[in-house]
């Protein structure tokens, strides 16, 4: 058995994640056996896995231990794809603070807490938030503040204020901060209204002054020794959640949030490519799909009929947001919808590059479906076609893809007030571009449209 | 993961603990009066 430590697993001394023959599993040191035990017998980890709220592990034993000092290993249930806070809609992050604060509630009833409140510790499984780190919890001492309260605020609370009321690609920001965006940060680019709502007064605002004012000071002198007992944590949790659901942001005014009932399709092109999609992505039978480019989730959905676990990716907020309220609404599984511009993808991030992985490094998917895209990034960010070809072949063993020509509306409006410097941008350019890379299996037009769907497998794949 | 909790985090968080305390209690203290109030208009009104 030849184990692999998690690269980004390295700040937390009660243990760490591995892999070992592809399964992943999570070492729990001897330095951590008390607290963890005592999680174990007072039933917390079965209440939160019963509730869904935390990812189902099973213990396999100290047999499997990647490392010195092991008191046992445990073997967590995975998740499908693994996501970032900045690869988040607004409701994902809403719902993903939610989860924590209620993790964190049910933890102090049975006399626990939350050591940390990273949005790290959350991924999002058929729709729903799950925490994942099953070590974050200790027992609660009576009378002691909540370590966690800070990360909790710059991990949630100040994404989600700017993003509702100052512009919801603040939470690109997330992507620079990884362990939160500043407090002071995000009281000075907050609104000055935001000091009129008491949850971002006291938790952000205030906060942010605290921070500053006590910087180096002794907390037991200052507090006068007075302490925070149980229900003062509780009614502190309670503040927070108050304050994360006033917060709210409304999906609308974009073009690509309209793009879905907004195109250039005809309903019987829309038919004909649905029943193409089905049909090709049945042909390969993938287990697993990433869309790109892929809206509010059309043709994800159509994907899912066959595939275990669909990613939908879309660079426009609002687009994932209403893929996400879909998907939350219909309860539905397997589909991941996330936010994710390709002309600057996640990249590797965090010490070494390694604590978040890249978009590519969480691949290869088995199937990449690029629909209505190329024209996108070919013209609109003069990416040459060899370059996508490449691109997308490190990406999945098979490409669903769709050419739009030059005649196409899209493309007309995308050239409009520009020059044409893109000679090879015909269907045989496009063809030869992929040819080096790609290996076309079958090739359509699309009914009633000027647009090609072509099913290709990687040459080396 | 393990953290390193701010001090200013944490002196908030008794200074919060205050606020939130005192503004349960003048809730409690309003819906008692509300009750009497309302049990008063209840028993003149069944006059």
């Amino acid at each position: 058995m030849i184990a692999e430590r998690v690269r980004g697993s390295f700040r937390d001394p009660s243990g760490f994640v591995f892999t070992s023959d592809g399964t992943l599993y999570r070492q729990v040191n001897r330095s951590f056996a008390d607290e963890y035990d005592a999680c174990v017998s007072s039933g917390l980890y079965d209440d939160l896995i019963a509730r869904g709220l935390l990812v189902a592990h099973r213990d396999v034993g100290v047999g499997f231990a990647a490392g010195p000092d092991a008191h046992t290993v445990i073997e967590p249930t995975p998740v499908p794809f693994i996501s970032y806070p900045y690869e988040w809609s607004f409701g994902q992050l809403r719902d993903a603070a939610l989860l924590t604060l209620d993790v964190q509630q049910r933890a102090l009833d049975r006399g626990f807490v939350l050591r940390d409140a990273s949005a790290y510790n959350v991924q999002h499984v058929d729709g729903r938030p799950l925490f994942i780190d099953t070590l974050s919890f200790e027992r609660h001492k009576d009378g002691d503040p909540w370590a966690a309260y800070k990360q909790f605020c710059e991990h949630f609370l100040v994404p989600l204020a700017l993003m509702s009321a100052r512009d919801v690609r603040c939470g690109r920001l997330q992507r620079e901060w990884l362990d939160g965006i500043p407090l002071d940060l995000g009281s000075a680019l907050l609104p000055r209204g935001s000091w009129l709502r008491p949850g971002m007064l006291l938790h952000v605002h205030l906060h942010a002054r605290a921070m500053r004012r006590y910087e180096s000071a002794s907390v037991a002198e200052v507090t006068g020794g007075r302490r925070i007992g149980k229900q003062a944590m509780l009614r502190l949790v309670a503040s927070l959640r108050d304050a994360v659901r006033g917060l709210d942001w409304r999906p609308a005014g974009t073009a690509w949030a309209r793009y879905a009932s907004d195109h250039d399709y005809s309903d019987q092109a829309m038919d004909a490519k649905r029943r193409l999609v089905r049909e090709y992505v049945a042909a390969v039978a993938p287990r697993t799909v990433w869309d790109l480019g892929g809206n509010t989730g059309t043709f994800s959905r159509v994907a899912r009929e066959v595939a275990d676990s669909v990613v939908c990716f879309d660079a426009d907020p609002a687009a994932v947001e209403l893929n996400y309220r879909e998907v939350r609404e219909r309860k539905e599984t397997g589909l991941l919808p996330l936010q994710m511009d390709l002309m600057n993808p996640s990249p590797g991030n965090g010490w070494a590059h390694e604590e978040r992985l890249s978009l590519e490094s969480r691949g290869p998917t088995d199937l990449v479906m690029a629909l209505a895209l190329v024209h996108h990034l070919a013209i609109a960010n003069n990416v040459p076609l060899r370059t996508l070809a490449d691109w997308l072949a490190r990406l999945g063993g098979s490409l669903l893809i769709e050419f739009v020509p030059k005649s196409d509306a899209q493309v007309e409006r995308l050239l409009t007030n520009r020059a044409d410097i893109f000679p090879d941008y015909t269907p045989e350019g496009f063809e030869r571009a992929f040819d080096a890379a790609w290996t076309i299996e079958a090739t359509q037009r699309i009914d009633d449209s000027q647009r090609t769907l072509y099913l290709m497998r990687r040459r080396d794949g | 993961m393990y953290i390193d909790p701010a001090a200013g985090s944490l002196i908030l968080q008794v200074f919060i603990a205050g606020v939130l305390a005192a503004t349960a209690s003048v809730k409690s203290a309003r819906d008692s009066v509300l009750r009497v109030l309302r049990g008063l208009f209840r028993s003149r009104k069944d006059k």
